[in-house]
Parts: structure tokens; C-alpha cells; sequence
């Protein structure tokens, strides 16, 4: 499973950087269904078409997580912008998660 | 392909990685761990599922063990129960909760001197107490429960139902108990002996037949003094059988040497028992050493009856043979060529044996025929030959009250007859007539035909052979008379 949230990349400013997340998840394993539902909620929430979501789900594709030094999942890695960032769990932890991403809960885009 | 080393940035992002992970796990966030090279992965069941299932397993086990259950506090008061406990005391859980053991099993305000709570306190290891109550038995058994410091911090307390194994075991003893005392008083020597050979027990009567006090004074007797020479070789060859694992019969006899030297020959018989829940050996002993002597003796003055026997018979064939001297050595020479008959066909030694004595007397009535007619030397007339067939009748009158072991009278009576019943004196047919008398008929006329006679010369072998052919199945019995015919004709007997 490949999904893209948003397939345009859109065109942003240097103050707004475009966001490429991939999430690895193991089928609907219920810590992967929590992630995946919390990450799309937080992208739809706070970057809105600035970010592209690719969710790999490792019962079908090991061997990207493999790639990816993957040792868990669900993984978030953030790969743009650098450095990569690499989040382990079910994202339950949504400021943590807003931090990695350089988001203030302030900072919520109208 | 050589790995390329990584950096100290890479070491430390994996590192990082490697503690988000554990983080995660720690959280209970993880659903599966990958492996590092392998496509294998391993599945993480939600924390709070298994808790639950491992807490419904636990409680399941818990209350359908068939023992009753109590987990006690330091104080030996009831904390939890399960539902054995419930059926086995007749209370519902929540009278037992909070209230102490002793209470609910014994129904006193105080613990009962044996308790073993009493003892756990102290040893801080399971204690065990088997006690009845009513008209059963039950076995309590208490563990303790530590803290982290190694304290006293409760008892898990079992209480199991054990009637059904103390019945067993006393029935064990009893039965066991029973079989030593029958033992005991048995007539016949009896002993228990172990697998490696040790005696474990040994009735009175054994003892008597070793002329032993004690087990242990048979003990130690080296079983080569036990046993006379020969009867220890067998012992040590049955041992080494065993040994072996190897068949010995169950039944045997031994030759043993008393204490006081002298020699007892016994019957043993070995069998597999339990005794004190073990598999030994039960070893019965009889002594059979009178009825030895009484068959040896038995024996010897059968022997010198047989040999008796013989002298008279052979002095009444020198009587017929000095009265016929044309019969004499014929007797002998119909026992010879009547054995090579019976020896081929392969009948029992022990009726071969009885042929010849039968052969060698079976002319034995000529002694009541007049001399004249035995040795006159032309044709007999009719009353002379009527004279002569009375032989075998008068044979069979001198033999038929003596006491051999086999049917001599007989077979003297019947070796005139013929199977198609023309023969003398009873004209007797086919399967009345005994095969050794068929066999004696065909000796008879071989040797008489084919030798000198008084009242006529010799006809020659094959004269005789012819005439046995001419009434093989008619006059002569078919298959002696075949082997008769191959004994002379293919394998070259001849007539001495």
C-alpha cells in the first residue's frame, strides 16, 4: 500500500517547508490504524497541502522497511526538510509529534 | 563485498533509533519488530489483550484444578479462593474471604498443633500434612509466598481429596502383608530375591533346606558352596542369561549342598512379583529329593527285571531252537530283517524296541508242538499243519501274563494273520491287526521262503520277494511290504 495524501506537490515559500512523511505500518494492527489516523489528522490540521504522505505497510512491502533501518512499527520518518527524523509508536504523544515537525500548537495555519 | 564502516553520525542516528524503539516498546505502541536482515517479523499482541487473556487463563486454571486453592496473607488469612475450594467446603466464595484457614477446615478459633502454616513460618519451605477428616483423607500443602526481601508475605494453601491413594496404598500393604504370611507358613521353601540376585526375604522352609538360621547366614554362603559342582555351572549360566536378558525357562531343577554337607535336590520355580512396590522375583522351592531316589530306584529294579525277563525268554527260545534246530537263528533273523522294516519307516525307537523282543519269540509256542512234526522232514498233512498254527495261540498263552511294556503276547498271536483275514489263528483283517504284527507277517515269510526247511529245500530270495510282491495289499500290508521290497532290492540288505 502506497498512499499519497496529497500527489500535487504544491508550491510554498522558504518560510513554509514542503513535508515528505513516510509512515510504516503493519496492516490494521491497531497501534498502525492510531498512527495513520493521527498523522493524516495532524497534517490535515496543521500543513494542509504542504506535505506528501507515503504509507508503507510492511506486511505487503518488508523490504522498504528493511531499507529504511526500520525495527518497528509504526514508524513515522520524516525525510524532508533535513534532518531526517524518525518517531517510533502510535503518535499518541500529538505535541511530541508537532515539535518533531518544528509545529507549535500556536502556530496552527487559519 | 566488503560493509562499508559507518560514521559516528550514522552510529549515533541508529542508536537514537534503536532507543526510540525501545521507548515505544515500553509505551506499548509497538504492533511488530522487524528483523535487522530478515524478512521475519514479530508480532506484538496489544499489551492490555494479552494482559486480559493471560488473567482469564490464569483464573480458569486457577478454579478448575481438583484441588482446593486458598492464597493466604502474612496473617493466614483467606485473599482469594477458586471455586474447587467452594464445592469441596460447601461455601460460597465470599464466606471464605477475609476469615483464616483453620476456621473453614477445622472449625476452630485456633490453628491445630500439626498445622503446617505453624511450621511454613519457620522453614520458609513446603510443608505437607495429611490428616482425615470424616471418613476421607486429604492432603494440606502450603508454599510460601516471599517478598522482594525474602519475608514471609503469605501461603498459597492446597487442600487435595487423597481417600482413593491412601485406600490404594493400604490395600497394598495389606495385600502385601497377607502374601508374606502366606509365605510363612507355606510348606514349600520360598524366597524373594531382587534382580541383582539379593534375597530380600526367605520363608522358614527355605531356610530348613539350606539348614540356615537366618537370611543372613544364607547370605553368606557363597553360592558356589550352595550348589554341588554341576548345578553351579547351570546357576552361573542362567544368571549370565538374565543378564543377557536372554529366555530361562521359569521352571528348573537344582542340586543344592546343605550346611551340614548334604545334597538335596530341588524343583524351582521363578516368577515376577511386586514387592514394596518393586519388581522382584518370587523363587518357590520343593523338594523332590525323595521322589529322585524312589525313580532311581525305580529305575534299577526295572532294569534287573528287564534283564531277568530276558534271561528267561532267552533260555525258552534255546528250548524251542534245541527241540527245531531248524528254526534255530530264525527268530533272530526275522528280529533283524522286522527292525530294517520299522527303522525305515520310522516308527518310535520305543515301538521298534518292543518289534524285536516280539520277533525274537515269536515262534516261542513251538514248545507245545511234538517234535516229530517240527522236524519232519516232508510234506505235513492236514492234522500236522493244524498241529503247528496252534503255535501262535499257545505263544500268545505263555506271554500274555507277563507285564512288558508293550503288546508282545500280540503280536506273537497275530503274525500268522493276514490283512485280508485268510491268516491263523483268528483270521484277523487290516486295521485290527497291530502294524508291528503286519511288519513281523512280512519278516516271517521273507526269511522262511527264502531259507532251508525241513520238509522242503531252500526257494531263494527273490522266490520270497516275489511272493511278498504278489501279495502286497492283499495278503501283506502295501507299505510294508513296499519298504520290505526296496530293503532288499535297492538297499542291498542281505540275509545273515
Amino acid at each position: 500500500m502506497n498512499l499519497k495524501s496529497n500527489p500535487k506537490r504544491p508550491r510554498g515559500g522558504a518560510a513554509d517547508p514542503f513535508f515528505r512523511l513516510r509512515l510504516f505500518v503493519a496492516g490494521d494492527e491497531p497501534h498502525s490504524l492510531k498512527a495513520r489516523e493521527t498523522l493524516f489528522r495532524l497534517c490535515r490540521e496543521h500543513l494542509k497541502d504542504r506535505c506528501e504522505i507515503n504509507v508503507v505497510d510492511v506486511l505487503q512491502d518488508y523490504r522498504a522497511a528493511l531499507d529504511c533501518h526500520v525495527m518497528a512499527v509504526p514508524t513515522l520518518i520524516i525525510e524532508t526538510p533535513p534532518p531526517e527524523r524518525v518517531i517510533v509508536g502510535s503518535l499518541s504523544d500529538e505535541d511530541k509529534v508537532l515539535a518533531v515537525l518544528g509545529i507549535a500548537r500556536g502556530k496552527v495555519r487559519p | 563485498m566488503t560493509e562499508k564502516k559507518p560514521s559516528h553520525e550514522e552510529l549515533q542516528a541508529r542508536l537514537e533509533r534503536a532507543e526510540a524503539v525501545l521507548a515505544a516498546l515500553r509505551r506499548g505502541e509497538v504492533d511488530m519488530l522487524l528483523g535487522a536482515r530478515d524478512p521475519l517479523v514479530v508480532r506484538l499482541k496489544s499489551l492490555a489483550d494479552e494482559n486480559e487473556r493471560l488473567v482469564r487463563e490464569w483464573q480458569t486454571t486457577f478454579d478448575n484444578v481438583n484441588d482446593a486453592i486458598w492464597l493466604l496473607d502474612a496473617e493466614h488469612r483467606i485473599q482469594r479462593s477458586n471455586r474447587t475450594a467452594e464445592r469441596f467446603f460447601g461455601k460460597v466464595r465470599e464466606e471464605f474471604i477475609g476469615r483464616r484457614c483453620w476456621e473453614i477446615v477445622h472449625g476452630t478459633q485456633e490453628p491445630i498443633p500439626e498445622c503446617p502454616l505453624l511450621r511454613l513460618r519457620e522453614s520458609l519451605r513446603r510443608e505437607i500434612l495429611e490428616l482425615p477428616i470424616g471418613d476421607r483423607w486429604f492432603e494440606v500443602t502450603v508454599d510460601p509466598v516471599l517478598d522482594g526481601n525474602g519475608n514471609y508475605s503469605g501461603a498459597v494453601h492446597m487442600v487435595s481429596d487423597i481417600t482413593e491413594r491412601k485406600r490404594l496404598e493400604e490395600w497394598r500393604r495389606a495385600s502385601e502383608e497377607n502374601f508374606r504370611r502366606f509365605l510363612d507358613g507355606l510348606p514349600l521353601g520360598a524366597r524373594v530375591v531382587s534382580e541383582e540376585g539379593d534375597t530380600l526375604y526367605a520363608n522358614r522352609a527355605f531356610l530348613d533346606m539350606h539348614g540356615c538360621d537366618s537370611v543372613e547366614e544364607f547370605q553368606n554362603i557363597p553360592s558356589r558352596e550352595r550348589y554341588t559342582p554341576a548345578a553351579h555351572t547351570e546357576h552361573l549360566s542362567r544368571r549370565e542369561k538374565r543378564r543377557r536378558g536372554e529366555y530361562v525357562p521359569p521352571e528348573y531343577e537344582i542340586s543344592i549342598v546343605r550346611k551340614d554337607g548334604a545334597i538335596r535336590h530341588l524343583h524351582v520355580q521363578r516368577d515376577e512379583i511386586l514387592w514394596d512396590g518393586k519388581r522382584h522375583f518370587q523363587v518357590l522351592y520343593r523338594d523332590i529329593t525323595e521322589r529322585k531316589r524312589m525313580e532311581e530306584e525305580r529305575d534299577r529294579v526295572f532294569q534287573r527285571l528287564r534283564e531277568t525277563l530276558g534271561t528267561t525268554m532267552k533260555v525258552a527260545v534255546r528250548v524251542v531252537e534245541m527241540r527245531d534246530p531248524y528254526t534255530a537263528g530264525h527268530q533272530r533273523r526275522v528280529a533283524d530283517i522286522a527292525r530294517a522294516i520299522a527303522v525305515e519307516m520310522s516308527l518310535p525307537a520305543e515301538q521298534i524296541d518292543g518289534l524285536r523282543y516280539a520277533a525274537s519269540v515269536h515262534d516261542l509256542g513251538k514248545v507245545a508242538v511234538p517234535a516229530d512234526i517240527l522236524t519232519k522232514p516232508s510234506v505235513l498233512t492236514a492234522p500236522e499243519r493244524a498241529l503247528i498254527q496252534i503255535h501262535s495261540q499257545t505263544g500268545y498263552d505263555i506271554l500274555k501274563d507277563i507285564d512288558f511294556p508293550w503288546p508282545i503276547a500280540r503280536m506273537v498271536l497275530e503274525h500268522h494273520e493276514r490283512i485280508d483275514g485268510t491268516g491263523y489263528p483268528n483270521g484277523l483283517s487290516g486295521e485290527k491287526l497291530l502294524m508291528e504284527s503286519r511288519i513281523l507277517a512280512v519278516a516271517d515269510v521273507v526269511e522262511a521262503m527264502a531259507l532251508h526247511r525241513p520238509y522242503r529245500p531252500a526257494l531263494g530270495l527273490d522266490a520270497a520277494l516275489q511272493e511278498i510282491e504278489a501279495g502286497r495289499g492283499r495278503l501283506y500290508d502295501a507299505k510294508v511290504a513296499d519298504i520290505c521290497l526296496r530293503l532288499f532290492r535297492e538297499k542291498g540288505y542281505i540275509l545273515i
